[in-house]
């Protein structure tokens, strides 16, 4: 990880105005990809130093992008150099800012705010690099890396109805800890919620909290399961808060392995997968594969430099106990 | 911070009532309403509670209870250093950071087999390590508190991801009864919370040392002139506030059996302020007790917990929570002049009462 020392100062003073917006604009719309070169002119050019902008480095998927990143870039014989926007939307702006007059020639960013960001990579193109939209679109970009929030928040849903309807008698109790701060967040919770309503039509919603930590998803359990004990699934917009729903339930008496409980998240979380390993109560992830994540972000900007139409879709998958692959994920998570 | 008196044990700052002459002693109603005035969050929180409990019928059920006395704790454990920081006219800032190291060192002396108790003591030395590097540079260098502080919250953090940057977990039961585990039915958690407000409190109040505090907080230099050493006593709460993160740390990782070094105490320190500026500690120094910090702590715990309960959508709960301590400390602020009006009065009917010998 030689990359991650090489940290840009951050210089720029960032317009207020940038990080008031946190609107929605669908991250899953028509596609610019294969869209022209960057370049002003019309031209290739060729890839040598990538920029990898993922403004979540709080979520332990960071730490495994991070580090399998730096391994497939020197495979390849391109550097790789990590933005540090500890998930700050006015930090992630400054940091592109001063990167933008930097030696990179493509910038991989996954946007906090795409609105925000528009002007930015628009400069970023008008100055010959590599604008690629990290886990949605915008209309400044030479490609996009795709993988759909909003369907994988379906998926969780899904599965845990397609439980209900085999595990439950009547109709199943839902706690929905959803992520309403981040635009990916809401995707991913009203993936949850539609998705429940149309797999689970008499599931009844008795709350939907904000909770992304696990601290948060701990203590807001807590209060929910004090007014609805008899709460039958948990699904969570973060996997991470998964994880403290968990451990409320838990404390609340539930055994382990309750056969009438589902926890399910979004995001990879090893302790997740351990769990669900063991036979307990969490039954559902979705979440990528990181090396496929790692392989796009190097391959996407490569493929730019030779004027190649790269492939943009990352695959999201559901894990559950019967999953084959359970452990390559545990490994890849660091257990 | 008109005074550098202590306040009694009981919570009140008991320097009207230690003047009065024993005859001329107001009644138990008076004395009852004076307490209340002195501590006015008493009152609102009683008033919450009941409100929120009538329209939930959960806030007051034990199961409730238990987990906000959970979170509680781990405030509470902080709280009370920090609440003793804040009196002597410093800060640290850093606690949340401080909680998230002393967290991943916990997790990881315990995975490496090392037994409970030994893997507590590690978090507990790692936060001390924090405070004292926080003292050095604040009552050694005479830098102010705030910034040195505010750097610890970024630097430590950063300490904290390079120790673990994949979350720990499965530390196994033994360790977990730290975080979640009982003693006489009530959280082990709760119960530390406990010893160490009763342990502040009593140094606050009923020695030399936790006088020279509120000395300290009030006036450094007269403090100084009048033989308090104005350095150490500081330096030894700011390493004391270091270590009960540690151990907060310790206790949070217990109970979420992982610890995510990105994830631990975010805000944590913004939630201690609140819950000891609530109880009403000044932040410019000089005045507050542990039983205001208590106080501070339960009623942030049971507002949180209340609107969760009442079902308040994620926005609304923000707005509600930021009016309702605004309100309180308002109300707090509006109390603390009325007491003073109540204490000249006092004095004026003392300085007319007949000698008594």
């Amino acid at each position: 990880m030689s990359t991650t020392g090489r940290r840009a100062t951050v210089a720029a003073v960032v317009p207020l105005t940038l990080t008031l917006t946190l609107a929605g604009c669908s991250t899953t719309t028509e596609t610019g990809t294969g869209a022209a070169p960057s370049s002003s002119d019309g031209g290739t050019t060729e890839v040598d130093t990538i920029l990898f902008d993922f403004p979540f480095t709080s979520l332990p998927i960071y730490s495994v992008l991070s580090g399998q990143l730096a391994d497939y870039a020197a495979e390849q014989g391109v550097t790789v150099e990590f933005t540090n926007d500890n998930s700050d939307l006015s930090t992630q702006v400054s940091n592109l800012t001063t990167y933008l007059n930097s030696d990179v020639d493509a910038v991989v960013s996954f946007p906090m705010d795409p609105a925000s960001v528009e002007s930015l990579a628009q400069q970023y193109m008008d100055a010959g690099k590599y604008w690629v939209t990290y886990a949605g679109d915008m209309d400044n970009q030479s490609s996009t890396l795709q993988f759909s929030f909003e369907e994988s928040g379906r998926m969780l849903a899904e599965d845990a109805a397609q439980w209900a309807a085999e595990n439950l008698d009547g109709a199943p109790k839902v706690l929905v800890l959803e992520d309403q701060l981040t635009q990916i967040g809401q995707e991913r919770t009203r993936g949850i919620v539609e998705g429940l309503a149309e797999a689970a039509p008499d599931a009844e919603i008795v709350a939907q909290q904000q909770a992304v930590t696990p601290q948060d998803a701990l203590t807001v359990t807590n209060s929910v399961l004090a007014a609805n004990p008899d709460v039958d699934i948990v699904l969570a917009a973060v996997g991470d808060a998964a994880q403290g729903a968990y451990q409320a339930l838990l404390s609340t008496g539930r055994a382990a392995d309750d056969p009438e409980t589902y926890v399910g998240g979004l995001d990879g979380n090893l302790s997740l997968f351990q769990e669900m390993q063991k036979g307990n109560m969490v039954r559902g992830v979705v979440t990528v594969k990181s090396e496929d994540i790692v392989k796009a972000t190097i391959d996407i900007p490569l493929a730019l430099g030779r004027g190649e139409e790269p492939e943009t879709d990352v695959p999201v998958y559901l894990v559950t106990p019967d999953s084959p692959d359970l452990q390559e994920y545990i490994t890849a998570f660091g257990g | 911070m008109s005074t550098a008196s202590p306040p009694a044990v009981d919570g009140t700052e008991g320097r009207t009532a230690s003047a009065a002459p024993a005859a001329a002693a107001p009644s138990p109603v008076g004395a009852a309403v004076a307490w209340l005035v002195k501590n006015p969050l008493v009152v609102l929180l009683v008033v919450m509670v009941v409100g929120i409990q009538l329209a939930t019928g959960s806030q007051l059920s034990w199961g409730n209870l238990r987990g906000v006395f959970l979170d509680a704790a781990v405030i509470a454990i902080v709280a009370a250093p920090v609440g003793m920081l804040v009196i002597s006219g410093y800060i640290d800032l850093s606690v949340g950071s401080t909680l998230a190291l002393g967290g991943v060192v916990a997790g990881k002396v315990v995975q490496s087999g090392a037994s409970p108790g030994v893997a507590v003591l590690a978090a507990v030395a790692a936060g001390a390590a924090v405070g004292v590097v926080n003292a050095v540079l604040t009552t050694v260098f005479g830098l102010s508190s705030f910034i040195v502080t505010l750097g610890m919250l970024t630097a430590v953090r950063g300490l904290a991801q390079l120790v673990t940057p994949l979350p720990l977990s499965n530390f196994g039961d033994a360790f977990g009864f730290l975080g979640i585990g009982n003693i006489a039915g009530i959280p082990l958690a709760a119960l530390i919370a406990v010893v160490v407000l009763v342990v502040a409190g009593v140094f606050l109040t009923r020695t030399p040392a936790g006088r020279h505090v509120y000395a300290i907080g009030v006036n450094r230099e007269a403090a100084f002139l009048s033989g308090v050493d104005v350095r150490r006593i500081p330096f030894l709460l700011f390493v004391a506030t270091g270590a009960a993160a540690g151990l907060a740390g310790a206790i949070t990782v217990a109970r979420l059996n992982s610890a995510p070094a990105s994830q631990l105490g975010l805000g944590f320190e913004l939630s201690v302020l609140t819950a000891v500026l609530l109880g009403g500690i000044a932040l410019t120094g000089g005045e507050g007790s542990m039983v205001g910090v208590l106080v501070g702590v339960l009623f942030l715990g049971l507002l949180r917990n209340g609107l969760t309960l009442l079902g308040v959508p994620t926005f609304w709960q923000n707005v509600a929570s930021g009016l309702a301590l605004v309100a309180a400390v308002g109300i707090a602020a509006a109390t603390h002049l009325a007491r003073g009006k109540l204490q000249a009065r006092e004095a004026r009917r003392l300085d007319d009462a007949p000698a008594t010998g």
